[in-house]
């Protein structure tokens, strides 16, 4: 199971982890159970096309904010309009941004300026959760791009603090940058799975980001483990079938996982406080729309039939 | 061969691109195709970007710009050759400078700028379009005639194919003299000189990223400036490249609602940009043997069991993905190629041997 309750007192959670290992499906749950905790909370993705909203039966409605159920909302920030955000609401420079960057040449000529993008991502994650007037969110959880990505994202505000760059972009980098480094408002949860390739990349990666990421490595959440079953190993035991060999050798395969991925954070905590590591249930098939309580229940570690991870 | 679209894509095309969501085996799956592809006598080049480097570790295919053999056993009687490159940004990056740029003098001042610097190494740039320029380099390279073409791992799959019109919009009007040209002056003559349109236009992003920034900036494009028309100009060749009879595209999902969202998506865009895909691919699906000994275990332990339970969702979900995504693909495209399926493995494929395995079995696949 996941206890969530360290993470509620953020304003800003980072879920991050290879693709196709479950990170949307953390951060629905993350911010159903926050909502249903009585926080007011956005999920937040950076993506071509909706993932969330979908996974909660919304249609993909593009770059606006659209609400889930009370108190919780989604929102798919697009290069295009957090370039507009970013420059009228962040920098405040209304004018500025309609006479010049509304150019199409200009757009066009800033889409190249390296390292951009990423810092106005950050930028406008850091209006959302922290500056914006009104109904700001008691929680943003942010389904962040896959490993490789996220490292390039997390790294940009030091590239730019270190390049040539000036003006109001590198004092609201700073800014941002005071922000993530915060461990009290914002944490990285890393997602991954019980497979064997996918943990030896978690365990060559979160050193690395650990080593670079002004945002604290919080916690690690690894989805899809097998609950006990008792039932199975008997089966297993006095009548083998394909089906029992098939699940007795994944479960195999995912203990001998956890434990290289366990032997790995151990390795990381050295010298430092042990990172927690979570737990959560193999449900064989997520079906959509997530119904209400999904998010707690599945961060509790209720499998399939009742079993828990 | 089981699957006619198979045989018809390892036969006859010139140029295969893997398209699918991130972490849904389209790496391997590339390998996968590419030996089959020298299993029916083709010389293949593989390019792929596999941020992970793990399987191009295990199969000693080195990270960078060049190809390296595969070294396949003579045993196996394989006709054809592989040869693979992992690539690697900035190694693909500096050989388009060298190729593009007008002497090797300003090549290797481009090489040495900082702005240069940071963008072809730190920061995320655009991989996707140096694949494609990969892509087009190794097409006038008579020794392939097979090149297998992985994309990168992201939500944004379907950008890669529409990269190489992203400059084209840059260089209209010869957009970069107007703009940076003045500027690139006023760092030598002060910003008073600014008085155009396009130096007004300039002196407003200098009020948001500072104005010695942008002079660096300036003077970095002015040096790529022909490197940048170079760009351009494969751009130019890769669309028509992507456009050939020969250049055939394979979507590659896992049977969950999510990957087949974005399949989904990824259909309807490459039909939206005249494109096909000529195979359809589930990876990591339940083994057919398991599938049909299921039926036969009694409810009574299905319910008390958490893996049996789940094991029963997993199968009626995968069928309705299955049909729902095949369905969605016909449609997009008014005629959808018949879907493709490999089972799940207890193990990630980590060795030669096993994707050679993984081929066969896709060989052998003829649907359900």
């Amino acid at each position: 199971m996941l206890d969530p309750t360290p993470f509620f007192t953020k304003k800003l959670l980072l879920v991050t982890g290879k693709g196709g290992i479950g990170k949307s499906l953390v951060t629905a749950a993350l911010g159903q159970l926050a909502a249903e905790r009585g926080l007011r909370t956005l999920l937040v993705e950076n993506a071509s096309q909706d993932q969330l909203g979908p996974l909660f039966g919304l249609p993909a409605l593009g770059h606006q904010e659209s609400q889930i159920q009370p108190q919780l909302s989604c929102l798919n920030i697009g290069s295009e309009e957090n370039f507009r955000e970013y420059v009228v609401k962040y920098l405040g420079q209304r004018m500025l941004y309609e006479t010049v960057f509304s150019n199409r040449l200009v757009k066009s000529f800033m889409s190249t300026v390296p390292g951009l993008a990423e810092v106005m991502l950050l930028g406008r994650l850091f209006y959302i959760a922290e500056l914006k007037e009104g109904e700001r969110p008691d929680l943003v959880v942010f389904d962040a791009p896959a490993s490789g990505h996220f490292m390039s994202l997390m790294t940009t505000p030091d590239a730019v603090l270190k390049s040539s760059l000036g003006g109001p972009l590198v004092r609201e980098t700073e800014r941002v940058n005071g922000f993530l480094a915060s461990p009290d408002k914002c944490a990285v949860l890393y997602v991954t799975v019980p497979e064997d390739l996918v943990v030896s990349e978690a365990v060559e990666f979160l050193p690395r980001l650990a080593a670079a990421s002004p945002a604290r490595l919080g916690g690690v959440v690894v989805n899809r483990v097998p609950a006990p079953d008792p039932v199975l190993d008997e089966l297993a035991l006095q009548h083998p079938t394909p089906v029992s060999i098939y699940l007795e050798e994944r479960r195999a395969a995912a203990r001998e996982a956890l434990q290289t991925l366990r032997l790995g954070l151990d390795e990381l905590a050295r010298g430092s406080a042990a990172l927690a590591l979570a737990t959560l249930p193999e449900l064989g098939f997520i079906d959509e729309p997530l119904g209400r309580g999904f998010g707690e229940r599945f961060l509790a570690g209720r499998g399939p039939a009742g079993g828990e991870v | 061969m089981a699957n006619q679209d198979l045989e018809d894509v390892l036969t006859k095309s010139r140029i295969l691109v893997l398209l699918g969501a991130g972490g849904v085996g389209k790496t391997t799956t590339s390998i996968v195709m590419a030996l089959l592809g020298a299993k029916a006598g083709r010389r293949v080049a593989l390019l792929s970007i596999d941020p992970a480097r793990r399987l191009a570790t295990a199969l000693g295919i080195p990270l960078g710009n060049s190809l390296e053999r595969l070294k396949i056993p003579a045993a196996l009687g394989i006709s054809g050759s592989v040869d693979a490159a992992m690539l690697d940004q900035k190694a693909v990056f500096d050989a388009m400078v060298y190729r593009h740029a007008p002497s090797p003098r300003v090549a290797s001042r481009i090489l040495a700028h900082p702005v240069y610097k940071a963008a072809s190494t730190n920061l995320s740039g655009p991989l996707e379009y140096m694949a494609l320029a990969k892509l087009q380099e190794l097409t006038e390279d008579a020794r392939y005639d097979l090149i297998v073409l992985d994309t990168p791992p992201d939500t944004h799959a379907l950008d890669f194919l529409a990269r190489p019109n992203v400059l084209s919009g840059f260089m209209e009007n010869r957009v970069m003299s107007w703009l940076i040209k003045p500027f690139a002056l006023a760092g030598r003559f002060g910003l008073g000189r600014l008085v155009g349109m396009g130096e007004k236009l300039m002196g407003g992003i200098a009020k948001v990223t500072g104005v010695s920034a942008l002079r660096s900036f300036a003077d970095f494009l002015v040096l790529m400036q022909e490197v940048i028309e170079g760009f351009h100009q494969s751009g130019e060749k890769i669309v028509k490249l992507l456009h050939r009879q020969d250049t055939r595209f394979m979507l590659v999902t896992v049977p969950t609602l999510a990957a087949a969202r974005s399949a989904s998506n990824i259909a309807t865009e490459l039909a939206a940009l005249g494109y096909r895909a000529s195979l359809l691919l589930f990876n990591r699906c339940v083994p057919a043997p398991v599938r049909t000994d299921f039926a036969t275990v009694p409810m009574s332990l299905k319910e008390r069991s958490p893996a049996l339970t789940g094991l029963g969702y997993k199968l009626a979900g995968e069928e309705r993905v299955v049909a729902a995504l095949a369905a969605r693909v016909a449609t997009a495209q008014a005629e959808g190629p018949t879907p493709l399926f490999l089972a799940d493995r207890e193990h990630d494929v980590g060795s030669l041997e096993a994707l050679l395995e993984l081929g066969d079995e896709l060989e052998r696949a003829a649907g359900r």
